[in-house]
């Protein structure tokens, strides 16, 4: 599997842009790409993105992350899978 | 979803709101920072300050990222934008920003080729895809954004992509909170704290702010109760005497924020001596550069730039603003000359903004309160 970072995600679509508003969003892991250090995460309207987990500790499927400019910033600890 | 509703829950919110009353001394007026521009917009938003009492008052800080770019900046970005074979890319928001003469949607209209990207990895995505074009990002953001910048670099340095440069802008928390303590035309009783920087810091890095400022600090995230909640945490330890920091967004924020980032932003960045920020001046240790290991990647070096110091319009109180010392409708071109579709100052571009947030969402109910 490959995943690609990259099309403009949720994010510009909103009414401002959340990058430069300092956003996170809680994204729940859909598949991972664990030799590229990639997963796809899907928010709660099921948008999909390609996420940079290298700053986070292991992730698996199912997880939810903290995501700031396509990179997972901190893993959601307890959160509903 | 987990996170969010339990968040925005209208009863719950009504219950926080009769504990504020009933913790607030009624003869004392509060005066209390939010310091991200998130908890601004959300404030607005969600019309908290009308659950408030009239004597907590909530002092607008300076944390919107794209607020506090100063006009020389833009008009750097923009003559490296002009350079020909470039693709220049930065986020959303920043497009509108007014340098000197024109914003980057203006040099896009006259022929730049400015690109809006969601995430660094997107601008160095455009210069894989296009090896024959020098692509430039515009980094701007707290410590929130600066992570994914320094991923960004160290990932292009690991593939070698030699056409892919930054102008760096990425700025720190800590050095003009410390500013505005110092300042003396401002009386602060606690502050919101930041809740996505701290995701990456950490919440250590404010506890200077009670030692040596003697002001309450309580980390926040952004719904409606969180802010609430954190509210009546600065006021609960105001009432009893304390004065520490407290993590309310501990569902997110580590107390020691995230290691990996914080490795990886050392490796990429250096502090620069000083920086502008707009409205607050020159601030020392502010902000990032790229450090020698990544100076090939430094568009600053790559290009020439202006590098000129312009000041802010007269017009334009976004500084007071930044500052807390005016409210955005008591800037003198608030909704007049100065609006987000024509903006004069950064505060009404950024949605994170006061004035924009203000703009959008709370002058209707001011307009109401004054008749």
């Amino acid at each position: 599997m490959t995943l690609e970072t990259g099309d403009l995600g949720p994010a510009c679509r909103e009414d401002h842009c959340i990058t430069c508003g300092d956003e996170a969003v809680a994204m729940r892991v859909v598949k991972l790409d664990p030799a590229r250090g990639l997963a796809l995460c899907e928010n709660d309207d099921r948008e999909r993105t390609t996420v940079e987990t290298a700053l986070v500790d292991t992730v698996d499927v199912g997880d939810v992350l903290l995501v700031h400019a396509a990179v997972a910033i901190q893993r959601l600890e307890g959160a509903a899978a | 979803m987990k996170y969010v509703d339990e968040y925005r829950d209208a009863e719950l919110g009504q219950a926080l709101a009769a504990e504020i009353l009933a913790t607030v001394d009624p003869d004392h007026h509060y005066k209390i920072m939010e310091v991200c521009g998130g908890h601004t917009h959300s404030i607005y938003k969600y019309g908290i300050d009308d659950l408030l009492p009239s004597n907590v008052e909530l002092v607008h800080g300076p944390g919107c990222p794209v607020c506090v770019i100063p006009m020389g900046r833009v008009d750097d970005g923009i003559a490296v934008a002009r350079q020909p074979g470039v693709i220049f890319t930065c986020f959303g928001d920043m497009l509108r920003v007014p340098g000197s003469r024109e914003t980057f949607l203006d040099a896009k209209a006259s022929g730049a080729d400015i690109r809006m990207v969601y995430s660094p990895l997107d601008a160095l995505r455009i210069a894989k895809a296009n090896p024959d074009r020098e692509v430039v990002f515009f980094a701007i953001g707290f410590e929130t954004t600066a992570p994914s910048t320094a991923l960004t670099l160290k990932r292009a340095k690991a593939e070698g992509v030699s056409n892919f440069s930054c102008i760096c802008n990425h700025v720190t928390i800590v050095p003009p909170l410390r500013a505005l303590l110092e300042s003396p035309d401002l009386r602060l009783d606690g502050f919101v704290g930041p809740g996505h920087v701290s995701t990456v810091v950490g919440a250590r890095p404010l506890e200077f702010i009670p030692a040596q400022y003697g002001r309450p600090v309580v980390v926040s995230g952004f719904e409606p109760l969180d802010i609430l909640q954190s509210i009546h945490m600065i006021l609960r330890q105001l009432a009893e005497g304390r004065c520490e920091v407290e993590n309310q967004y501990a569902r997110v924020v580590p107390y020691e924020g995230n290691l990996k980032a914080l490795e990886v932003m050392a490796e990429v960045f250096a502090l620069r001596p000083h920086f502008e920020w707009r409205g607050l001046g020159f601030i020392s240790q502010s902000a990032l550069r790229l450090s020698n290991a990544y100076a090939d990647f430094d568009a600053e070096l790559r290009y020439e730039v202006p590098g000129v110091r312009v000041a802010d319009p007269k017009a334009c109180q976004c500084g007071e603003v930044l500052k807390g010392v005016i409210k955005p409708w008591e800037c003198k071109v608030f909704g007049t000359a100065c609006t987000p579709e024509h903006a004069i100052g950064t505060c009404m571009v950024s949605p994170e903004g006061a004035c924009a947030a203000y703009y959008n969402y709370g002058r209707f109910a001011r307009e109401k309160a004054v008749v």
